[in-house]
């Protein structure tokens, strides 16, 4: 086995199959990244809760396959200078790595018995673009718990429909649920663990190219830039998210989304990194008042809002707040209150692009 | 056709005697407490190859008529019954008349007892349950039983004992548990012709802590003593200093019953959390009394286990108990402490020569060790790999230090007990008078007496005191200060310090803030059992001032809509069972129910580092500050804060006096 391939993007490809290699495993094929070269490169990393295959373009002189130590190999070539890479594999997987002035031989393993990703039989399929499931994801994988009592809710619950590609996550405070529009008429309901999620976000790109998604039993196959993502589902119900979400509000503001997170980051100020106080937020005659208050003293700001219903008083966790509104581009937003004790929901002023819901603070003295 | 017989009288006392007498404690028990229930002032036990080859039990109690020693060996014989006038305050604790028979009928027995008006005493020999001889001998009042070759006949039963020491140890234990159960009456085992017990029945619990721990321990314990709700609880609980890794030196008695009990460690040990290093234990002998109708009658008694009908009030009792006496004590560990620490790991011993060129971990490192204690070390640390269970110094209980290497390869030849070594080279009888001398007076010097005295005036105010008006001598290594006082010289931990000091403030504003609550986004149901059921009724008023709003859902269940906005993260079923448990305490602030890691945390990050120089007005702001603190001893690790070296400590360093 013998090819030639860019440093720049050989190492683009083991530091992406590195996330699913397991870091510490009884088994040294199982601390492996699989090379493979027939037409192209292929690298493999696979630690059954996820696995991820990423092609790199190359020059095969013969081709073969091998398993390197993916700590060691990722060092390796992390440290080689920008140029091309010169890669082979000698008697008794002894493997030679070349770039430059600098020569590397390392041991490899047969890639034999290294377990490869699992072919997933095309059961149902959907399609949507990279950099929009790349935005639903940020839209929403700050609300996953972490609670691993309630394995569920570790993940995030994808759920096609209707047309409709929608993310949800949730935790016990707060829920964070983002959607697209699709042309396929397929129905879909699969939950990825949040760590999984994280990862495929990271390498998906701001491109329109479709990310093609295959669901099995009990994995997904990510498709998309010659790489290919398993993720293994997290089993059981997600929490019927629909029911929590209120459609009657006592109180609505349209508010400057940059102003609201401003006046709240400023609020939070007094309470600081200390999360023994909520701030408050106080809406009447089309002003809202946000306030603080904590041992070192106190905080105010008045905001311009548009506003319909009753006036409100209503405490929050900032935090709580701020996660749901930074992820926002918009400019406006609305703001719905059911009650001061009940559910605030946050929406684009059109439409449900993104529903974000948190839960408040009972403010009694 | 199988024959239906009925068994004869001494198989079914060997089966009755399979579940009772299981090793030769068993028989020790036994024994000593038909002593105690004769009254006796004085019981002494000597046993050789771990009580299996012979057990000798000799008390001066009532004795037993000639004509009834053979009936005591018959099944259900007891002299007992009638005593017995009322079943709740049943006194006797052993086998309703069938020990001695079940003892017999798997070993040979002898008996010598006389009672104070006949003339000669009684001997007997039992084989097997069989009366092989009785004869009249001359005898001292009381009664000595002498059980040999214990299992001889049942091979089945013989092959369970464990090794020598460790069916010693075993009766070393119960000993332990009757001595301090019973201060006023004298308990002596006698392990191969070595005294390893021996307390002096003075009627006085810390000379019997004594005798048992050693000088070192006793001198290191805070006497309990609380009153109120129907519980009466006394005792000692042993400073920070000399708490362990496990809880093999917690002994805690109910009803003068030793007994296990969750309920009674976790109170314990709540109190001590923030004086202790994580994962040590208390040294702990508590007595709780309490009136019978509290306790419940259905665990057997010969169990080690208690139930109360009201645990909430007994954890309360035990853990206000604690806390005051630990709160009202000096905890600054003195000179003796800083020089010559025992408590030396296991795996230390064997290079214990070595030893004076390491630092002594944990507590004591920032002591240096000398070529004086490095030696003491040595046997101390023996002490410890002998397996007594026994974290005792005995080097200061011996005056003569030439002793040592003796009794050392004696200990290290794997005899269990090392203990005799200690009255052998300190003499016995100096030790034992010192002990008789009666309960220790208040304000005895301390170098006077054996043990220390605990009764001074307030002493923790006394320290706050003296730390406010000693002379600033200024920091070492940028992370101790050093303060001057009378004729002691005071090393604080400046970290520790201020460690201590954020978390008392910290913990002191969660309790005080405005209470929110965060709603749920999705209500936790949580199941709880008849006794939390109970104690959520109880509290529920408090844990609505704490920020939860819980209803009770019907049937065990509860749902929680809201919870305490300092309880950020979320809680599960478990964190609410658990805050329910805390919450029994009488205080119930916010500060109960936050996990102590997160005050831990906060305190612990804005505390000031070691190696930081500290400007003089920032040292006397900290001292000002610790005085100010509820416990200015030890850090919330439960390392200590303070140590202090005496004038004479550092005079006999430079040998300036002996
Ligand atoms: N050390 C002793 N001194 C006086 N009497 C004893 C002693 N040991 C046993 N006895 C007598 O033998 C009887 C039987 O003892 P035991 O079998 O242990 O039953 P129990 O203690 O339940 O009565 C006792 O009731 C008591 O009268
Ligand atoms: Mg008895």
């Amino acid at each position: 086995m013998k090819f030639v391939c860019s440093k720049h993007e050989l190492y683009e490809a083991i530091s992406t199959v590195q996330k699913a290699v397991m870091p510490k495993a009884t088994l040294p094929i199982l601390e492996g990244i699989y090379i493979e070269a027939d037409e192209n490169v292929r690298l493999v990393g696979n630690c059954f809760d996820l696995g991820i295959e990423f092609s790199v373009k190359a020059d095969v002189m013969s081709a073969g396959s091998i398993v390197l130590n993916s700590r060691i190999f990722g060092d390796i070539v992390r440290k080689l200078p920008e140029s091309e890479v010169f890669f082979e594999v000698k008697k008794n997987y002894n493997t030679v790595i070349e770039c430059g002035n600098s020569y590397f031989e390392i041991k490899g393993m047969s890639a034999e018995g290294f377990p490869m990703l699992p072919e997933i039989e095309e059961e149902k399929k959907v399609s949507i673009a990279q950099m929009s499931l790349k935005e639903m994801i940020k839209k929403t994988i700050y609300a996953i718990s972490t609670d691993e009592n309630r394995k569920i809710l570790t993940g995030s619950l994808i759920e096609v429909q209707d047309g409709e590609f929608t993310i949800v996550s949730l935790d016990g405070f707060r829920l964070a649920l983002a959607k697209a529009l699709i042309k396929e008429a397929v129905e879909f309901n699969a939950v990825i663990p949040g760590k999984n999620l994280n990862e495929i976000h990271k390498i998906m790109e701001q491109k329109e190219d479709e990310v093609k998604i295959t669901l099995s039993e009990n994995q997904a196959l990510f498709e998309m830039n010659g790489c290919r993502i398993i993720s293994k589902l997290l089993s059981g119900e997600f929490m019927n998210y629909k029911y929590f979400i209120p459609e009657q509000f006592e109180t609505e503001i349209t508010v400057d989304t940059r102003e609201f997170i401003n006046s709240i980051e400023r609020a939070s100020l007094i309470t600081s990194d200390d999360r023994r106080f909520p701030v408050k937020l106080m809406i009447s005659d089309d002003k809202m008042i946000v306030t603080s208050s904590a041992e070192i003293g106190i905080s105010k700001e008045e905001l311009k809002v548009e506003m319909d219903g009753l006036d409100i008083t209503i405490g929050f966790n900032p935090r709580y707040l701020l996660d749901s509104l930074k992820v926002i581009d918009d400019e406006m937003i609305r703001v719905s209150f059911s009650s001061s004790v009940g559910p605030c929901v946050i929406k684009p002023i059109e439409g449900d692009r993104f529903i974000f819901m948190v839960l408040p603070v009972r403010m009694n003295s | 056709m199988v024959k239906i017989v009925i068994l004869d009288e001494s198989t079914s006392n060997q089966i009755a005697a399979g579940e009772v007498i299981e090793r030769p404690a068993s028989i020790v028990k036994e024994m000593a407490e038909n002593s105690l229930d004769a009254g006796a002032t004085s019981i002494t036990v000597e046993i050789t190859g771990g009580g299996i080859k012979s057990i000798r039990v000799t008390d001066n109690g009532d004795g037993i008529e000639a004509d009834d020693v053979a009936m005591a060996f018959e099944r259900h014989a007891t002299s007992k019954i009638r005593r017995i006038d009322d079943l709740d305050n049943l006194s006797t604790m052993g086998f309703r008349g069938e020990a001695l028979a079940s003892i017999a009928s798997v070993s040979k027995v002898e008996v010598i007892t006389k009672t104070e008006e006949a003339k000669v005493g009684t001997k007997v020999i039992v084989e097997a349950g069989d009366i092989i001889s009785t004869e009249p001998v001359g005898a001292p009042k009381g009664t000595t039983f002498i059980v040999r070759e214990l299992f001889y006949n049942t091979p089945a039963r013989y092959k369970f004992l464990k090794k020598d020491s460790t069916e010693a140890g075993y009766i070393h234990d119960i000993l332990v548990r009757i001595a301090l159960a019973r201060p006023d009456v004298s308990i002596k085992l006698v392990n191969q012709g070595k005294t390893v017990i021996h307390t002096p029945g003075n009627h006085d619990l810390l000379s019997v802590i004594y005798s048992i721990y050693g000088k070192d321990i006793a001198r290191s314990v805070i006497p309990v003593n609380f009153s109120g709700d129907g519980i009466d609880i006394t005792g000692f609980i042993g400073r920070p200093e000399i708490s362990k890794g496990n809880r093999s030196s917690q002994s805690i008695f109910v009803n003068n019953r030793f007994i296990y009990n969750k309920i009674i460690t976790a109170a314990l040990e709540e109190a001590c959390k923030t004086r202790l290093m994580q994962k040590r234990f208390p040294f702990a002998v508590l007595k709780i009394n309490i009136s019978p109708q509290f306790v419940d009658v259905n665990v057997h008694p010969a169990k080690l286990e208690v139930r109360f009908s009201d645990e909430r009030k007994v954890f309360r009792a035990v853990h206000h108990a604690v806390m005051s006496a630990l709160s009202g004590a000096s905890l600054i560990p003195a000179d003796k402490d800083v020089f010559k620490k025992n408590a030396v790991k296991e795996e230390d011993n064997a290079d214990a020569k070595q030893m004076r060129f390491r630092s002594i971990p944990r507590m004591e490192s920032e002591a240096m060790p000398t070529e004086e204690n490095a030696s003491g070390n040595k046997s101390e640390g023996l002490s410890i790999s002998a397996d007594t269970g026994n974290v005792s110094n005995y080097k200061t209980a011996v005056h003569v230090e030439s002793g040592f290497s003796k009794s050392a390869t004696e200990a290290m030849q794997g005899l269990y007990f090392v203990k005799r070594e200690i009255y052998d080279t300190a003499s016995d009888n100096e030790i034992m008078k010192s002990i008789a001398g009666a309960a220790p007076k208040p304000g005895e010097e301390k170098n006077t007496g054996p043990v220390a005295t605990h009764d001074n005036n307030d002493p923790v105010a006394n320290d706050r005191n003296k730390l406010l008006n000693a002379h600033v001598i200024g920091q070492i290594f940028n992370s101790f200060i050093i303060l001057e006082t009378g004729d002691e010289l005071l090393l604080i931990d400046q970290h520790a310090a201020h460690e201590r000091i954020q978390y008392e403030k910290t913990k002191k504003q969660y309790s005080e803030g405005n209470i929110y609550s965060q709603v749920l986004l999705n209500p936790l149901t949580v199941n709880l059992s008849m006794l939390e059921m109970d104690m959520f009724h109880e509290l529920s008023r408090l844990l609505e001032r704490l920020g939860f709003e819980v209803e009770d859902f019907g049937g065990k269940t509860i749902i929680i809509r809201a919870i305490p906005y300092v309880l950020g993260s979320g809680i599960s079923e478990q964190d609410f069972i658990d805050i329910l448990y805390k919450l029994q305490k009488e205080t119930g602030s916010v500060s109960e129910i936050i996990p102590e890691e997160t005050i831990y945390m906060t305190a612990c990050k804005s505390a000031i580092k070691a190696n930081r120089e500290m400007p003089e007005m920032e040292i006397r702001g900290l001292i000002e500050d610790l005085t100010k603190t509820e416990n200015p001893y030890t850090c919330v690790h439960g390392r200590p804060i303070i140590i202090s070296v005496s004038r004479k400590e550092l005079e006999k360093k430079f040998k300036r006096i002996l």
